[in-house]
C-alpha cells in the first residue's frame, strides 16, 4: 500500500512531516541520554513512545516502509525495556534505524518513494546499515574545503579550474568562494573555500582531489553527514508555525473588535464630531497595537527547535575528532521569530563546530546559552578550551597583509580579537595551536549581521572562547532610527546604533585623517553618510551624528537630521537589491516614501575605499 | 501565437514575452537607491514590494535616452525589477518564430530576433536579464573595495 491510495487532505501530510520530524529529533536526543545512562527507564519509555507514535502516524498515512521499520525498532525497545537497560549495541542499532527513518521522511517530503534500508528492515539482529570501512557516506557527506597554494606565490589558473572541475564532477558544490564563474573569468584567487556534498568517504575524496591539485594544498573536513545535519527547515516545512487555539481565539476576538470599531468610526464621521473621531482613533490605535503583538507572537518559535539536535551533532563531531566533549544547553525555551530561527542555524552550527575543532583540545565543555536582554536575544557558544591569543592574531594579520604593524598596534584588545572574523583570515591549521581559530568565523559574523544582529567575541589564552550572537527577536516589525541623507530618508536598526549626537559646530574639527567630533571622552572620527551612499549632498552645516561600531571601533556617520525612532514593518529585499552591500531591508513610511535600512558595518566595509578607511581585505 | 511587449532602449528595439511581465506602472516616485551600481537608477514600491528601477539601455550597453513615464515591471520567481525604457510601443505578435541572431552580432544579451513594423527587435527573457544584472553587480566599484 502506498500513500497514494489514501485521500487524506494535503494538510495532514504537512502535519505528519512536521510531527514525524519532531519525534525523530526526540529519538536522537533520547538515544544520547541513554548512551550515558543505559538504565534510565524514564528516557527508555519516552523513546518507546516516540517510536510508537511514529509508527502509528506513518501507518495512518500509508507510509508502510517507515511504519514497518518503526515497528522493528519498537520490538527492540520492548525487549530491552523488559530487561531494564539498553546495551550499547542496541543503541547503535537504534541510531542506525533513526537515520534510515530520517532518510525516509526526507523522501516523503520530497515526494520520492521511501528509500530502502533492507538490512534494518530484516530484523533487530541484522547488520547495521553502514558497516565500517565502506567508502561511501550514505546520502553524501557535507565537506568544507580550503584550498591554498602549497608554496608562496601564485598558482596558474588552470590548476584552480581543474580542481573545481573535479569537485563538480565528484559531487555538488553548495557554495564556492570565489565562484567558478569568477575563476572562468580569469580572476586568479589566493585562496578558495567551498562547501561540497560528495558521496565519497573523506580519505577517498581527499585522495581524488590531491590527485588533481598539483601545486595546490587541499584541506578537506567532513563537517556533517546527513544524519547529523540540523534540520530546522523540516520542522518548519512549508514555512508553517503552530498556533495555539487560544491565540487564534484572541485573534478572532480582536478582529471582531476591529469590525465594531469600524462602525464606531463611521458613526463619528457621520456626526462630524472631531472629539468622537479622536476617541475612536485612540481606541483603534490600542487595538492595532494589540493585534500586532498577537500576530508577532504567533511567529515566535522556541529556540529548542534548532538546539535539540545539537547534542547529536556535538557527539558525532567529537567522536570523529577523538575528543570527549560535554554539551550544556540553557535558555533554549526562549522564543524567536521563525525567520530568525531558521537563519540562525548556520552561524550557530559554525560556532559549535569551531569550538569542537579548534577550541577544545582533548576534552571539555561547550555551553550553548540563550538569554533575553531588552528586546534582544543573546545566544552564546562558550567553550573552556585553549582560547585565543590576541597577540598571535595581530601578528598573523600583519603577516598576511590584512593591516600594517602600526595599525595592528593601535587595535584595542576587542578589535584584535575580531580580526578572526575577517574573510580569508588564516585558520587554525596555519596558525600556532595556541592562537589559531577562525574557520567559518566570517560566515558566523555575516550570518548574524544579515539578521540585523551583531557578533561579540570574548577569549583569553587557556580560558576558553565565547562567541556571542546578539540577535533581534523579531524581524517583521522592529525599531528603526530614521535619518535624512541627501534629502531622502534612510534607517538604521536601533540594535546597530551605539548612540546619536547633535554636536555644536565648535566641536567639529578637520584633522589629518578627516573630520572628527571632539567630545569630552574621545575624538570621534566622522564620515559623511552621503559620501558612503553616493548621494549628492554637501556636508551639513548643523550635522547630526549616528555613532556605530566598525570592527570594534566607534565611528560617527554624519547625517542631515535625525528624524526619530519608529517601529516599522521591515520588507525583505529580493534579488538584485539583496546584493547591494549595506542594505538589510526597506520600509515604506506613512507618506509613501521608501526608506532603505542600512547595516552600518557592511556599509562601511563596502565604502571603505571611498572614505579612506582601512579596507577589510588585502 | 505568443505576444511580446515592444520597447525602445537606447537605439534598440526589444521585446519581452508577456508571460514574464508583471505590469506597467506610471508616474511612480522613483527614489534614490543607496550603493546603486551603474544602471540602477532608483527604487519604487509596486504592490507593496520594493523594486529597483533598472535602466534597460545601460544594461544593453546603449546610451540612455529620455525615459518613458512608464516603468515596465518584470516579475518572475528569480527576478523582480522595474525597467526604465525609452518608449513603450505596445504589444506585437511573434508571428514568426524568433530566430537566433547570427555571427558577431550575438552578444551576451541577444539570442533571438523577430521582425516588427518598427524594425527588427531583440527578444529578451528573464534569464538573460538576470545574467546581465549579475555582470553589472560583479563589476560594481564597491565590489573592488569590499
Amino acid at each position: 500500500m502506498t500513500a497514494a491510495s489514501f485521500t487524506l487532505p494535503p494538510g495532514y501530510r504537512e502535519l505528519f512531516l512536521s510531527e514525524a520530524g519532531e519525534h525523530l529529533n526526540a529519538m536522537a536526543r533520547q538515544l544520547l541520554v541513554l548512551e550515558e545512562t543505559p538504565q534510565n527507564l524514564e528516557e527508555l519509555n519516552a523513546l518507546f513512545r516516540a517510536v510508537h507514535s511514529l509508527k502509528g502516524m506513518a501507518a495512518t498515512m500509508g507510509y508502510d516502509r517507515m511504519a514497518a521499520l518503526a515497528h522493528r525498532l519498537e520490538d527492540v525497545l520492548a525487549r530491552f525495556r523488559r530487561e531494564g537497560r539498553l546495551p550499547a549495541a542496541a543503541i547503535e542499532q537504534l541510531r542506525a534505524g533513526q537515520a534510515v527513518l530520517e532518510k525516509r521522511l526526507e523522501d516523503i517530503a520530497a515526494g520520492r518513494p521511501e528509500s530502502s534500508g533492507e538490512a534494518l528492515d530484516c530484523g533487530p539482529a541484522a547488520e547495521p546499515a553502514t558497516p565500517a570501512g565502506r567508502s561511501l557516506v550514505p546520502g553524501g557527506g557535507l565537506y568544507e574545503l580550503t584550498v591554498v597554494p602549497a608554496e608562496s606565490g601564485s598558482v596558474a589558473l588552470s590548476h584552480w579550474l581543474w580542481l573545481v572541475n573535479e569537485l563538480m564532477r565528484l559531487g555538488t558544490l553548495l557554495s564556492c568562494r570565489p565562484a567558478p564563474e569568477e575563476l572562468a573569468a580569469d580572476r586568479l584567487p589566493a585562496r578558495l573555500e567551498a562547501r561540497w556534498r560528495c558521496p565519497l568517504a573523506v580519505e577517498e575524496a581527499t585522495a581524488r582531489l590531491v590527485n588533481v591539485a598539483g601545486p595546490l594544498h587541499v584541506e578537506l573536513a567532513l563537517t556533517s553527514p546527513p544524519a547529523v545535519t540540523l534540520r530546522p527547515g523540516r520542522a518548519q516545512e512549508g514555512n508553517r508555525v503552530r498556533v495555539s487555539a487560544a491565540l487564534l481565539d484572541r485573534l478572532v476576538n480582536l478582529t471582531g473588535e476591529l469590525v465594531t470599531m469600524r462602525h464606531g468610526l463611521r458613526t463619528a464621521l457621520g456626526k462630524g464630531s472631531l472629539e468622537a473621531l479622536t476617541e475612536e482613533l485612540e481606541q483603534f490605535d490600542g487595538l492595532l497595537d494589540q493585534l500586532r503583538q498577537e500576530v508577532l507572537s504567533a511567529r515566535m518559535v522556541a529556540l529548542s527547535t534548532v538546539t535539540e539536535r545539537l547534542p547529536h551533532l556535538v557527539q558525532s563531531l567529537a567522536r570523529a575528532a577523538g575528543k570527549h566533549i560535554v554539551l550544556r544547553l540553557s535558555g533554549t525555551e526562549e522564543r524567536l521569530d521563525r525567520a530568525i530561527l531558521e537563519a540562525v542555524v548556520v552561524p550557530l552550527e559554525h560556532a559549535v563546530r569551531n569550538a569542537i575543532d579548534h577550541g577544545i583540545e582533548s576534552s571539555g565543555t561547550i555551553q550553548v546559552r540563550a538569554v533575553r536582554q531588552s528586546g534582544q536575544l543573546l545566544l552564546e557558544v562558550a567553550d573552556d578550551g585553549r582560547g585565543m591569543d590576541r597577540e598571535a592574531i595581530r601578528r598573523r594579520a600583519v603577516a598576511d597583509g590584512f593591516l600594517t604593524a602600526s595599525d595592528a598596534a593601535r587595535l584595542s584588545p576587542e578589535e584584535a580579537l575580531m580580526l578572526v572574523c575577517r574573510p580569508g583570515f588564516s585558520t587554525a591549521s596555519r596558525v600556532t595551536a595556541s592562537s589559531g581559530r577562525g574557520v567559518g568565523m566570517d560566515a558566523v559574523r555575516q550570518g548574524v549581521e544579515q539578521l540585523g544582529g551583531h557578533l561579540e567575541l570574548e577569549s583569553r589564552p587557556g580560558a576558553g572562547t565565547c562567541v556571542r550572537m546578539v540577535l533581534p527577536r523579531t524581524v517583521a516589525i522592529a525599531p528603526v532610527l530614521l535619518v535624512s541623507c541627501g534629502g531622502e530618508p534612510v534607517g538604521f536598526p536601533v540594535t546597530r546604533i551605539l548612540s546619536t549626537l547633535e554636536p555644536d559646530p565648535g566641536q567639529l574639527r578637520r584633522g589629518e585623517a578627516g573630520w572628527v567630533a571632539c567630545l569630552a571622552e574621545e575624538e570621534l572620527p566622522l564620515i559623511g553618510l552621503h559620501v558612503l551612499l553616493g548621494r549628492p549632498a554637501d556636508w551639513p552645516s548643523h550635522p547630526a551624528v549616528v555613532v556605530v561600531n566598525r570592527h570594534g571601533r566607534r565611528l560617527g556617520l554624519v547625517v542631515e537630521a535625525l528624524l526619530g525612532q519608529q517601529d516599522v514593518f521591515i520588507k525583505p529585499l529580493r534579488y538584485p537589491l539583496d546584493q547591494l552591500p549595506g542594505l538589510c531591508g526597506a520600509t515604506q513610511l506613512g507618506d509613501g516614501r521608501i526608506a532603505f535600512l542600512l547595516e552600518p558595518q557592511t556599509l562601511l566595509d563596502a565604502g571603505s575605499g571611498t572614505v579612506g578607511l582601512p579596507t577589510r581585505e588585502r | 501565437m505568443s505576444q511580446a511587449l515592444l520597447l525602445s532602449a537606447g537605439r534598440r528595439l526589444v521585446g519581452f514575452e508577456l508571460g514574464q511581465l508583471g505590469e506597467i506602472v506610471q508616474d511612480r516616485r522613483v527614489q534614490a537607491l543607496p550603493m546603486a551600481p551603474p544602471g540602477f537608477i532608483g527604487a519604487v514600491s509596486v504592490q507593496g514590494e520594493v523594486l529597483p528601477v533598472i535602466e534597460l539601455a545601460t544594461l544593453l550597453g546603449e546610451q540612455p535616452t529620455v525615459h518613458d513615464r512608464r516603468l515596465v515591471v518584470v516579475s518572475a520567481p528569480q527576478l523582480a525589477v522595474a525597467l526604465a525604457v525609452g518608449a513603450v510601443h505596445g504589444l506585437c505578435s511573434l508571428t514568426l518564430a524568433a530566430q537566433p541572431l547570427a555571427g558577431t552580432l550575438a552578444g551576451n544579451w541577444e539570442g533571438r530576433v523577430f521582425p516588427t513594423t518598427r524594425g527588427i527587435a531583440v527578444l529578451l527573457d528573464v534569464a538573460r536579464l538576470r545574467r546581465s544584472l549579475d555582470e553589472c553587480l560583479a563589476a560594481a566599484t564597491w565590489r573592488g573595495r569590499a
